[in-house]
């Protein structure tokens, strides 16, 4: 898993689980890494293959702190280009009522991306 | 007269439907494939079906037994590979001096409903949807003791719960001692087979539930089919076994657990952000 920090965007990629095997972990490492200018967690599901009920408690308690963290600062919890089975325990479990789901091709807002001409 | 009756085998489209049983023996609405083609072929006039079946003749035999209950003499034969209508004829018709019902009402591939011919069952995950979703308004036959009509579209089993404050919008269909508790939303467009349990909070629509299946509390189901853990959008094709019991599950294996099994264990021991997490979907939704 590796983690990155830009213009105040906390970025996960690389994550290839997301379950009670990890997310304990998964956790405490992206809770150390938040910062006070943060805006946005973007984690980078294209690359995860199983997640679970721990993992998702650990999305939403990551989720908690960050915002705890902004306190009166606006900040949001993006989900990137999650694999259709990792979609679907998003969608049992709510959490795409509570996170950006974004998927490729799209921009956060179900926008399609631009393209270029030149 | 006689008839004679080819099972699916495999189907790539749908595999997952045939995990637990054969797709001869899946079950639409409260009864299996074979049983619609049986009854109807004892509406026909037949009196002896021949039933070829490739993939577990022994559970299709378990579901039809002799064919008694229709008043028919029902054999069922194994068989190495799926035959072709032609070939069946050819193999079981042309050495056969008994009478047949005409053609092509002789030889039946269950690859559809009879009350549907023009919609094919085995061909997607989307496609079996569709047919369950088609039945719902004609299923309500003589035959199906208990079931009543709630209110417009929505039909209910025999011993079916459902909580005073749940919301039910047509059209749905609810099985057998099915169960769904306090404020949920079934449907449109849902079907829930037999001793389904759906927990508080729970949302299903556009889905069906398969027999025995739990659905957690305060979880979300849409264009799916729920059967056990096995959970299959439809309309992306895609197809997850659920590793939570708390969120879906068979209630087989719920009641198979030593201990109650509302929340694993080790979630509670491992994470207790888990807790929260349910807690904060619960709020989300009140």
């Amino acid at each position: 898993m590796n983690i990155d920090q830009q213009n105040g965007i906390l970025s996960v990629t690389g994550l290839r689980e997301l379950n009670a095997a990890n997310a304990q972990a998964f956790r405490s490492s992206l809770a150390r890494a938040l910062s006070q200018d943060l805006k946005a967690i973007e984690i980078d599901l294209s690359q995860t293959q199983a997640v679970d009920g721990a993992g998702l408690g650990a999305l939403v308690a990551l989720y908690e702190t960050a915002k705890e963290h902004r306190k009166r600062e606006g900040f949001a919890m993006r989900l990137t280009n999650p694999t259709p089975t990792v979609q679907q325990m998003i969608e049992l479990a709510r959490l795409h009522h509570l996170f950006e789901i974004t998927q490729p091709g799209s921009t956060p807002d179900g926008a399609l991306q631009p393209i270029s001409l030149t | 007269m006689k008839a004679l009756l080819i099972c699916p085998d495999e189907r790539a489209g749908v595999t997952a439907l045939a995990e637990s049983v054969p797709l001869a023996s899946v079950t639409i609405l409260g009864k299996t494939l074979v049983e619609y083609w049986l009854e109807h072929l004892a509406g026909l006039g037949a009196q002896e079906v021949l039933v070829l079946a490739v993939d577990r003749p022994d559970q299709v035999r378990a579901v039809i037994g002799d064919g008694a209950r229709w008043g028919l003499r029902v054999i069922v034969i194994p068989d190495k590979r799926e035959r072709t209508r032609e070939e069946a004829r050819a193999r079981h018709q042309a050495n056969d001096n008994g009478t047949w019902l005409a053609a092509p009402r002789d030889v039946i591939l269950m690859d559809h409903l009879p009350s549907l011919p023009q919609l094919p069952l085995f061909t997607s995950y989307a496609d079996w949807f569709a047919v369950a979703r088609a039945l719902m308004p004609q299923a309500l036959t003589p035959d199906r003791i208990g079931v009543r009509e709630l209110k417009s579209g929505v039909w209910a089993g025999l011993n079916a719960h459902v909580a005073a404050d749940a919301k039910l919008i047509a059209p749905c269909w609810i099985g057998e001692r099915a169960w769904i508790e306090a404020g949920t939303t079934i449907g449109p467009n849902v079907v829930l087979e037999r001793e389904v349990f759906i927990a508080r909070g729970a949302e299903v629509s556009h889905s069906v539930i398969g027999p025995e299946t739990l659905v957690g509390q305060f979880t979300e189901i849409r264009n799916s089919i729920a059967w056990g853990s096995t959970l299959i959008n439809w309309e992306r094709d895609s197809c997850l076994k659920v590793p939570d019991s708390f969120l879906l599950c068979s209630r087989e294996l719920q009641r198979a657990r030593p201990a109650p099994a509302k929340t694993p264990a080790r979630v509670h021991t491992l994470l207790p952000a888990m807790v929260r997490f349910r807690q904060y979907v619960s709020q989300l939704l009140t």
